[in-house]
């Protein structure tokens, strides 16, 4: 077994977390099943086309989507493209991992778009796909709703807006530093920092 | 341009994975393998007759070009993830080849079926699993060959 990019002694309980497992085709769907059902799923709803999750959509909430990017009556995108306008609450904010197989030229801007917190590309190896949702359960990237897109905040890191730019977030800041409106600590300060000093408790 | 707006969600997934309970990450791990290889043969059992749907569609490709260029894309995509599933690299990447050739005429207007039917012909050289790993890179080599002499990039907007 490859190494664990976590540890193998935490614990995971997907016993009663409502998962919908997508794909159009009955060979992927199976292994996707088998595959949560090693992870301790008990509760699979099994789909293979975008119809049948929005029936699930509208009936139950569910905590974690795996959508692939080919379902039976119309593509993975356009389906979390939909979820993510959808306005049903909490589900269409719920995490969403999208597999990919091939990806044609016309999709690739439709992928990252669409509003999926993870994109994993075939084959989804248990050890991926687990650590995937290992990161959508710890997920604490804000959601954005703006006239373009609806979903997770795509920026993993807060790197401020690109150069000369002002940034469209009410937090964005600047990457310039101003100038120090105070003067600079002198190296006595600095080691009163450090020094060890009695507290009561 | 407008503003976009930015809000927290409540994470459920969280509180319900780390609820008491459930299974050591190592054991999940090490169940989920095994289920999944236990399907193996079952997959596997699958794979001569998509080889053989792959083979029909591009043989009969004259009548409706479209439509089969469509239904190839879709054949070698799920022929792709099955040959990727299956760790049959070899085979995974003739599948993805064809799929980026039947793409990109799809999307230049240009149509070589004879390099639709190289790739057909090598799938099904791979599907067997009786070459070397040095008879299947000699395949690969031939294939990648084709792509890059019939494969254009669509035109820019």
């Amino acid at each position: 077994m490859a190494a664990l990019p976590f540890s193998g002694d935490e614990r995971i309980n997907l016993a009663s977390a409502e998962v919908v497992l997508a794909d159009g085709h009955a060979e992927g769907l199976e292994l996707l099943s088998e595959m949560f059902a090693g992870f301790g799923m008990m509760k699979p709803n099994r789909c293979s086309s975008a119809a049948e999750i929005r029936d699930i959509v509208a009936l139950r909430e569910v905590n974690l989507f795996v959508i692939d990017s080919a379902l039976s009556d119309t593509d993975g995108y356009e389906f979390i493209r939909w979820l993510r306008r959808s306005g049903v609450r909490p589900n269409s904010v719920a995490p969403v991992i999208l597999l990919t197989g091939h990806t044609r030229q016309s999709d690739i801007f439709k992928g990252r778009d669409c509003g999926a917190n993870f994109v994993v590309r075939k084959p989804a190896a248990p050890l991926v796909m687990l650590q995937r949702i290992m990161w959508v359960s710890r997920e604490t990237r804000q959601f954005v709703e703006s006239a373009g897109y609806v979903g997770p905040d795509r920026r993993f890191r807060m790197l401020g807006p690109p150069p000369g730019e002002k940034g469209r977030r009410a937090d964005d800041l600047s990457a310039q530093v101003g100038a120090a409106t105070t003067p600079n600590l002198d190296q006595d300060d600095i080691d009163a920092l450090f020094a060890p000093k009695k507290v009561s408790l | 341009m407008k503003s976009a707006r930015l809000f927290k969600v409540e994470n459920r997934l969280a509180e319900i994975v780390s609820r008491p309970g459930g299974r050591r990450i190592a054991d999940a791990l090490k169940a989920a393998e095994t289920r999944v290889e236990r399907k193996h043969g079952e997959l596997a059992a699958g794979l001569p007759a998509a080889v053989a749907r792959l083979k029909e569609l591009v043989d009969g490709a004259d009548a409706a070009p479209e439509a089969v260029l469509e239904a190839v894309y879709t054949e070698s995509n799920q022929l792709f993830a099955l040959a990727a599933a299956l760790g049959m690299r070899a085979l995974a990447e003739a599948a993805y080849s064809l799929c980026d050739l039947t793409d990109s005429f799809r999307e230049t207007g240009e149509v070589h079926w004879e390099a639709a039917h190289v790739h057909v012909n090598a799938i099904r050289l791979l599907a067997q699993g009786e070459d070397s790993p040095q008879a299947d890179a000699a395949i690969l080599l031939g294939l990648r060959q084709v792509g890059a002499r019939f494969q254009k990039a669509p035109a820019k907007a």
